[in-house]
């Protein structure tokens, strides 16, 4: 009777674990969107090395207008860690500059569609006009699709920017991935 | 003796062999090269003078790495000539094993030049160079004008485009050229582009001994917003 009280108790158990850990997973994580960071998933099939600037004109999402922006990161070849990094994103409506501080995850991928492809997530410190200087947590992706001028009107590159802290103050929020108004992407 | 010379001249072709080679080197290393600078306000006039500034010059880069400058100023005025703030300078560049590029960023928020006479919201200056297997290029795409007026006279409404080398016109001072752009390289193995969004020359005429004016002479400039990139040798 004890016996098979212990048995029903770790059958429930097992049962009950296996449908958490289905819960707390993508069906189907490969598949992911664009949308989807890459480095929840610890992609790296794409470069390690990439440097870029120019502007975007986002239009549709939480931070829109002229950003500009340049950078140079490098990452180890497993993606585990970002070498050497700087960035520097300017959002001109709002006079905010935001500079890179550290990194916590980085990601690379070759997207069909997208091109060459970086992800990361940090810490940088914006300053908003003469305001002092505060910390926000980032995400960052940038894909080299081809060379600079050789789409019409904007691209082939992109860029895209966030805080992702939630803030909706001026100067803060989502660029979504906006193509090139001018500049380039280079993976090396 | 046959020997000794046909040992000797062993010696030469491997001499010649080796400085050939070193030559190779050096000629590829030099073939592959980016350079960026980038800087928001430089005055030069009889009354007033500033550096560039604030700017930003691309270190040295060599393959297959890149590296990138940025710098920033709140506010910048320079008496009888100028006044503006939120101004950046960004340059980055990049040798990979295949192509290199170099992109540079100048801007400038709440341009007053010489009391009034040419004002702009923001003027935002872009350069991007690169070179691949198939040549090399640059463009000036992404440089605009915000609500620029010159001499009075609205040239932009909202953020635009003002056709390169446009030259205007300013009596009794001189002239300005917006969107300035000088394009170096060969197009195949180099490729760069400077572009001064705002450049105004000062002139005083030059007069004859019957006291008709014979022609003009540069006494000064200023440029607002320049970005400068290039590639190749």
């Amino acid at each position: 009777m004890r016996t098979w009280r212990t048995l029903t108790l770790v059958v429930t158990s097992v049962a009950a674990a296996a449908v958490a850990w289905s819960c707390d997973r993508p069906s189907n994580p490969v598949a992911a969107g664009p949308e989807r960071p890459r480095f929840w998933f610890g992609e790296c099939s794409g470069e390690s090395k990439f440097t870029g600037g120019g502007r975007i004109d986002p239009t549709d999402n939480t931070m829109t207008g002229k950003v500009t922006f340049g950078f140079n990161i490098h990452a180890s070849s497993d993606c585990s860690q970002v070498l050497k990094g700087q960035f520097e994103v300017v959002h001109h409506p709002s006079q905010t500059k935001y500079h890179s501080v550290s990194f916590d995850s980085y990601a690379s991928f070759n997207d069909p569609d997208m091109g060459q492809c970086f992800e990361l997530t940090g810490t940088f410190r914006a300053k908003h006009a003469n305001g002092g200087w505060h910390d926000h947590p980032v995400f960052i992706q940038a894909c080299d699709k081809g060379e600079p001028g050789s789409s019409p009107g904007t691209g082939p590159d992109t860029f895209w920017f966030a805080t992702t802290d939630g803030s909706s103050d001026l100067g803060h929020g989502d660029t979504g991935p906006t193509p090139l108004t001018g500049g380039n992407i280079q993976a090396h | 003796m046959t020997f000794m010379r046909v040992h000797g001249m062993h010696r030469l072709l491997a001499l010649a062999c080796i400085a050939g080679s070193t030559t190779g080197v050096v000629t590829a290393a030099e073939a592959q090269s980016v350079t960026g600078n980038a800087y928001a306000v430089y005055v030069n006039t009889p009354l007033a003078g500033q550096t560039q500034s604030p700017q930003a010059v691309l270190p040295a880069v060599w393959e297959p790495n890149g590296d990138m400058a940025s710098t920033t100023a709140d506010a910048l005025s320079v008496p009888n000539a100028l006044s503006s703030d939120f101004l950046n300078s960004m340059t980055s560049g990049a040798i990979g094993s295949a192509d290199a590029g170099a992109q540079s960023v100048a801007s400038v928020a709440h341009v007053n030049i010489l009391g009034g006479l040419i004002t702009a919201k923001e003027v935002v200056a872009n350069s991007t160079s690169s070179r691949s297997g198939s040549g090399a290029a640059s463009n000036a795409n992404g440089s605009t004008f915000e609500d620029l007026m010159v001499a009075g006279v609205p040239v932009t409404s909202g953020d635009a485009l003002v056709a390169p080398n446009t030259r205007m016109n300013l009596p009794n001072v001189g002239y300005v050229v917006l969107n300035e752009q000088k394009v170096t390289g060969d197009g195949a193995m180099s490729s760069g582009v400077t572009v001064n969004m705002i450049h105004v020359v000062l002139q005083q005429p030059v007069v004859g001994l019957l006291g008709q004016i014979t022609g003009y002479r540069q006494v000064g400039e200023i440029i607002v917003g320049s970005a400068t990139s290039a590639v190749g040798s």
